[in-house]
């Protein structure tokens, strides 16, 4: 049982020095000592390490080698493992699958697609529920570096709408809320992995972060892969667009466009991207955020509309709740197009891209089923 | 004129008070008692035991498998070890009678569970 501690040396060596870090801010938000800050797009040791493991432990990319306890999690955080056949097999547990649009105007007007996010983190703060949503917001000092952004007010949210294509160490946020302001009701929007790390905060048999506890809604976006920071500014300028001018990036029907307020715009093939893909996104096998209370993204919707996958009574309670008070159009069943079944493609596609092994499961349940 | 009123008024008045030992308030809202901690949470960083500012906190080992002898003699019932805990370990609970005869009596040991025991 003396095994050497994994501090944050290990985390160095076994997921940060091989690519695999997705920069989610797990590690530096559960930090007791506040030690970890990010350097570029990785966490780095700064102040006091006191080795208490918990930046290992509670690290999505952790054990080295091992696949992420998907079923561990699910059984914790929804009372269930996912159904072994149908979609739940590549979407996770679900309990209910709409479209959805914000009825705000204001929140239309700055939002990637049908603003759906916006709307519920607004129909939280205003009914109470949450106190603060921690989000991805841009830094000031860098053009499109997303940095996690705390809203406490309607308008607070306004300002962090839309998609960023770059990571953020969202979960940095969640410190931020928890321990500067004092927030204990907090909702935390997330790509999958950062989803996938804050469930492990929550789940560890290691221990329990006292700051993901205070994690009261997680909402999933959809991600099939994000881009690196400086490769992706890079590529814009030697394109000839200056990163600051871009108003807006999108992916749509595999296409990424940057849209800027000048003429110029960029829009490539995402095949042609495939180089600028942050190296952590390879080796992930979720979508759709499997391990969220709500999953948002574009995919299965009507233009301007998102696909919503409700999967814990909270996600489908907060949801229903935002329609009823008027933050939301829910469209259902039959009126659903073209629905679920693009969502399933894109899902076993990130699936097969896998590790290997993960994606040789995956088809042998699919010959299976 | 008025200081009478009050004496006059004071002394028909039920006491606000309780004779103490034998009639107990309840406890405030906040009110920071001993604190307890929890084992089976600890992952035994030792950082309740670095911040604690009047060292009552002694740590045996460190990690997992670290116990704890607490002297509530020296404790000042901060609550500083309650904020820095990142596991949510300890506890500040409601006790505050805590008096003893002798220093003696104010240390505690906390002590894992044995994995037999645990299994059982």
């Amino acid at each position: 049982m003396a095994a050497r501690p994994k501090v944050f040396a290990s985390l160095l060596a076994e997921v940060i020095r091989k690519g695999q870090c997705t920069f989610c801010g797990a590690c530096m938000a559960t930090c007791p000592t506040f030690a970890l800050l990010p350097t570029g797009e990785e966490p780095s040791l700064k102040g006091q390490c006191i080795a208490c493991q918990l930046c290992y432990q509670h690290c999505g990319r952790t054990p080295e080698g091992a696949p992420y306890p998907f079923e561990a999690v699910e059984k914790a955080v929804f009372g269930q493992t996912r159904a072994q056949e149908g979609p739940g097999r590549l979407i996770g547990v679900y309990k209910g699958v709409y479209a959805a649009r914000s009825t705000k105007e204001d929140i239309l007007k700055v939002c990637q697609d049908g603003g759906v996010v916006t709307s519920l983190l607004a129909y939280g703060l205003e009914s109470k529920t949450i106190d603060a949503a921690v989000t991805a917001g841009l830094l000031e000092s860098a053009p499109w570096k997303a940095m996690p952004a705390v809203a406490l007010t309607y308008q607070g949210l306004l300002k962090t709408a839309g998609t960023k294509y770059t990571a953020s160490p969202t979960l940095l946020g969640l410190m931020s809320a928890v321990q500067e302001y004092y927030k204990h009701n907090v909702a935390v929007v997330g790509t999958p992995c950062q989803i996938q790390a804050l469930r492990r905060m929550q789940t560890s048999d290691f221990g329990v972060s006292k700051v993901a506890k205070a994690a009261k809604l997680a909402i999933g976006l959809f991600c099939f892969e994000i881009y690196a920071y400086d490769g992706l500014m890079k590529h814009l300028r030697d394109t000839g667009i200056e990163p600051s001018a871009v108003t807006r990036f999108d992916i749509k029907k595999g296409v990424f466009n940057a849209e800027t307020s000048g003429t110029n715009s960029l829009s490539a093939k995402l095949e042609q991207l495939d180089h600028l893909v942050k190296s952590s996104c390879r080796i992930c096998t979720d979508f759709t955020a499997e391990l969220a209370d709500i999953s948002v993204g574009a995919v299965g919707a009507p233009l301007d509309w998102s696909f919503v996958i409700t999967r814990s009574e909270l996600g489908e309670q907060v949801l229903l709740d935002a329609e009823k008070a008027g933050f939301l159009a829910v469209k259902r069943g039959d009126e659903l197009k073209p629905g679920l079944r693009p969502v399933l493609r894109l899902a076993e596609k990130k699936r097969e891209r896998g590790p290997p092994a993960l994606g040789e499961a995956a088809k042998a349940l699919a010959a299976i089923g | 004129m008025a200081m009478e009123g009050l004496l006059l008024r004071s002394g028909v008045k039920k006491p606000v008070t309780v004779r103490y030992p034998f009639e107990k308030l309840p406890p405030v809202e906040g009110l920071r008692g001993k604190p307890v901690w929890d084992m089976a949470k600890c992952i035994g960083c030792g950082l309740c035991e670095r911040d604690c500012p009047t060292a009552a906190i002694e740590m045996i080992g460190r990690g997992k498998t670290a116990e704890f002898k607490i002297h509530y003699d020296r404790c000042a019932f901060c609550g500083q070890c309650f904020e820095s805990c990142p596991v949510d370990a300890i506890e500040m609970t409601k006790q505050y009678e805590l008096a003893a005869f002798n220093h003696d009596q104010m240390k505690q040991e906390y002590k894992r569970a044995k994995p037999a025991e645990a299994a059982a």
